[in-house]
C-alpha cells in the first residue's frame, strides 16, 4: 500500500529545496549511463514486455540517463506510449486493491464518461471515452422470443441466449484491444471478454467492483484472461440500480469501464413488456398486433419446416430449426415494434 | 501410394501440426549473430525448413500488420529522417525479418510465439534504424571509476562528491521502477537542474514524440508537460522523504 504523503508546508519547502539543489549540483558526467547500452534484441524485448524484472529495471534506469537509448525506446514504443506516459491518468492506481479503493474518488470523477448505461440504446459505433459500442440489442426482442418459442421456461438460453439487456463494447488497454460483451439475464450478469488485437500476449487482469451511489465501492472479485485476452467471467449476481465497474489491468496500463444496471430493467418479462406497451397503445391495438404477429409466425413455420437441412447439420445444431424461427420472428417483432412506435 | 510407406517415411502434414509439434522440428542451434552486412547462411533440413515455413505462415501476417502500424503511426520516429520513404523502410524491415527468422529461430519451448516474432521484427527494425542513423556502436559508456574521476575533476570536496554519488544512486533507483519514472526524472532535471524553459523542454520531448500525440496546440502540450512535472515532483519528494533526504545542505 502506498505510504501517505502529507508533508507540512515547511517540510515540503525543505524537500523541494533539497531536490532543486541536488539536481543543480550535478556536473557533466554525473548523469551519464553506468550500464552498457542494451542491444537491439534486449530493447525490443523490453518494449514487448518479454524481459525479466531485473533486466527491465536495469533498462528503466539506463534509459533515464542515456538519451540515445531513450530515443530508440521511444521509437520502438511509439508516440502514443510516450503521450500515455505523460498523461497523469496513466499513474497505475490499481497495482493493489487498496490503492484502487483509495483512488476511487479521483477515478470516479475523471472517468464518468466511461460509464455505459445498459438500459440505454447508444447506436453502434458510438464512442464513450475510451469505449466504443460494437453491438447492442434492443432490450426485449430475445427475451420475448425465448418465452414465446420455448415451452420450457428454463430453456431461455438455448432458445437464443435469452439476454434481456446486452451491450458489446470495444476498448483499448495499452497496446491491446478487447471486446467486452455484457448481458443481463434476470439480475445476473454474464461477462465475456475476448482479445481483438493482442500484440502484447499477456493476461489481462480484471477487477470487478460494484457501486450504488458512486461513492462507496464494494469488491466483487478478480479474474484474468488467457494470453490472448479471452475469458468468460462466471455469472455475477448483482443488485439492480448499481454500476458494475471493470478495472482492466494490462501490465502497468489500466483502463476502466463501468456498466450502469438500470434499477428497473425494462421488459424483464412479458408482463413488464405489456405494462410498458399499454402506456402507448390500447389493449385492443395490442391484441391486434399480437394476433397478427402470431398469424405471421404460424404462416411462416410450415414454410420453414419444408426447407431442406442436411443430416449432419441437423445433428450438429439440434436447435437450428428453432433458431430459424427465432430469426423470422425478429422480423415480425421489428414490424410490431415500429408500428407501435408510430 | 501412401499405404506403402511406413509412418516414419510418410511426409508430415505440417499444416495440421500444433505449434508445439512444430517447435520440436526446428533446428537445435541458432545461427551465430553477425553484423547485418555479413553474409550469413544456415543449412536447413527440408523438415526444419517446412516447420519454419509453417510457423512463418501462421504468425507473420499479424506480426507484419503490427509492425506496419508501428512504422506508419502518426508521429512515429521508428523510420528515421535519414530514410524519407516509409514504404521502402517497411519493405526492408519485412524482408530482413524473414531472413533473420529463418536464420535464428531454433528449437525451444516458446510461451508466446507471436510475441517472439514481434520482438524479432522490432529488433530487426531497430538494427536497420541504427544502421541508417549511424548509431550502430552506441554511445560511450562511462563506468563508475570514470564517474568518480569526473566528480573529482570538478573541484568538489569529498563530501560533495559523496553526496552527488548518493543522489545519483537515488535517482537511478527511482528511475528503475518504470519508464515513466525515467521520463519524469529527465524532465525534472531539465527544469530544475538546468532551468530550461518549458518551450525548450517541449522541443526536446517532441524529438521523441512529434506530431500532436501530446496535445493539439503548443499551449496544451506545455500544459501537459507542466502538469506531468508537477504531479511527478510530488512522487519524487515523497521518495526523498522516505529516504530521509530532507537536508538542503547535503550536496
Amino acid at each position: 500500500m502506498a505510504h501517505e504523503f502529507n508533508p507540512s508546508k515547511g517540510e515540503l519547502k525543505q524537500l523541494l529545496r533539497a531536490l532543486n539543489r541536488g539536481l543543480k549540483s550535478f556536473k557533466k558526467g554525473d548523469l551519464a549511463p553506468r550500464t552498457p547500452c542494451p542491444n537491439s534484441w534486449t530493447l525490443a524485448s523490453y518494449v514487448t514486455g518479454e524481459l525479466d524484472d531485473k533486466t527491465r529495471r536495469t533498462i528503466n534506469a539506463h534509459i533515464a540517463f542515456c538519451d540515445s537509448c531513450f530515443e530508440e525506446y521511444a521509437a520502438l514504443a511509439g508516440p502514443e506510449k510516450i503521450a500515455d506516459i505523460l498523461s497523469i491518468g496513466f499513474t497505475p492506481w490499481a497495482s493493489n486493491l487498496q490503492e484502487l479503493w483509495d483512488g476511487w474518488p479521483r477515478i470516479r470523477d475523471d472517468k464518468e464518461k466511461c460509464i455505459v448505461d445498459l438500459g440505454r440504446t447508444y447506436g453502434i459505433g458510438t464512442q464513450l471515452g475510451p469505449v466504443q459500442i460494437a453491438a447492442e440489442r434492443p432490450a426485449f426482442w430475445k427475451s420475448i422470443l425465448s418465452n414465446f418459442l420455448s415451452s420450457d421456461p428454463d430453456d431461455t438460453f438455448r432458445a437464443g441466449s435469452g439476454e434481456l439487456l446486452f451491450k458489446q463494447i470495444e476498448i483499448q488497454v495499452g497496446e491491446n484491444s478487447y471486446r467486452i460483451e455484457l448481458s443481463l439475464l434476470r439480475g445476473e450478469i454474464v461477462c465475456k471478454i475476448s482479445g481483438l488485437h493482442t500484440p502484447l500476449q499477456v493476461p489481462l487482469r480484471i477487477v470487478l467492483w460494484e457501486t450504488k451511489d458512486g461513492k462507496e465501492l464494494s469488491a466483487l472479485g478478480t479474474d484474468h484472461t488467457d494470453d490472448f485476452g479471452n475469458t468468460e467471467i462466471p455469472v455475477v449476481v448483482i443488485n439492480r440500480g448499481v454500476t458494475l465497474i471493470l478495472t482492466l489491468v494490462l501490465r502497468d496500463r489500466e483502463q476502466l469501464v463501468g456498466f450502469r444496471i438500470p434499477a428497473n430493467v425494462p421488459y424483464a418479462s412479458i408482463a413488464d413488456l405489456l405494462a410498458e406497451i399499454t402506456q402507448s397503445a390500447s389493449p385492443k391495438q395490442i391484441e391486434d398486433h399480437l394476433k397478427r404477429m402470431k398469424d405471421g409466425i404460424d404462416a411462416l413455420l410450415p414454410f420453414l419446416r419444408r426447407q431442406p437441412h442436411s443430416e449432419s447439420e441437423t445433428h450438429v445444431i439440434p436447435t437450428r430449426e428453432r433458431n430459424k424461427e427465432a430469426q423470422a420472428s425478429v422480423v415480425l417483432f421489428s414490424c410490431l415494434g415500429s408500428s407501435l412506435a408510430m | 501410394m501412401e499405404s506403402d510407406q511406413t509412418p516414419e517415411q510418410r511426409p508430415l502434414d505440417f499444416e495440421n501440426l500444433t505449434d508445439e509439434e512444430l517447435f520440436e522440428l526446428l533446428p537445435v542451434k541458432e545461427k551465430k549473430r553477425l553484423p547485418r552486412n555479413k553474409i550469413q547462411t544456415r543449412y536447413l533440413k527440408p523438415e526444419e525448413r517446412s516447420a519454419l515455413e509453417e510457423l512463418w505462415r501462421r504468425y507473420w501476417p499479424k506480426t507484419k500488420e503490427y509492425l506496419r502500424a508501428r512504422i506508419y503511426a502518426s508521429g512515429s520516429t521508428l523510420c528515421p529522417p535519414e530514410e524519407p520513404d516509409k514504404g521502402h523502410f517497411c519493405v526492408t524491415c519485412f524482408d530482413e525479418t524473414e531472413l533473420v527468422f529463418f536464420r535464428r529461430t531454433c528449437r525451444k519451448q516458446y510461451e508466446k510465439f507471436g510475441a517472439f516474432l514481434f520482438t524479432m521484427a522490432l529488433n530487426v527494425t531497430l538494427d536497420i534504424r541504427k544502421h541508417l542513423t549511424g548509431t550502430e556502436e552506441g554511445p560511450t559508456i562511462i563506468h563508475d571509476e570514470d564517474v568518480t574521476k569526473d566528480l573529482e575533476d570538478t573541484g568538489r570536496d569529498p563530501h560533495q562528491t559523496f553526496a552527488a554519488r548518493q543522489l545519483r544512486d537515488l535517482f537511478e533507483e527511482y528511475a528503475a521502477i518504470s519508464p515513466r519514472n525515467a521520463l519524469s526524472m529527465k524532465i525534472a532535471y531539465l527544469k530544475r537542474g538546468q532551468d530550461m524553459t518549458w518551450e525548450k523542454i517541449l522541443e526536446l520531448t517532441e524529438k521523441n514524440c512529434p506530431g500532436k500525440a501530446i496535445g493539439p496546440t503548443i499551449g496544451a502540450r506545455i500544459k501537459k508537460l507542466r502538469d506531468f512535472e508537477k504531479h511527478d515532483t510530488k512522487k519524487l519528494l515523497q521518495w526523498f522523504q522516505e529516504r530521509k533526504i530532507t537536508d538542503a545542505g547535503i550536496v
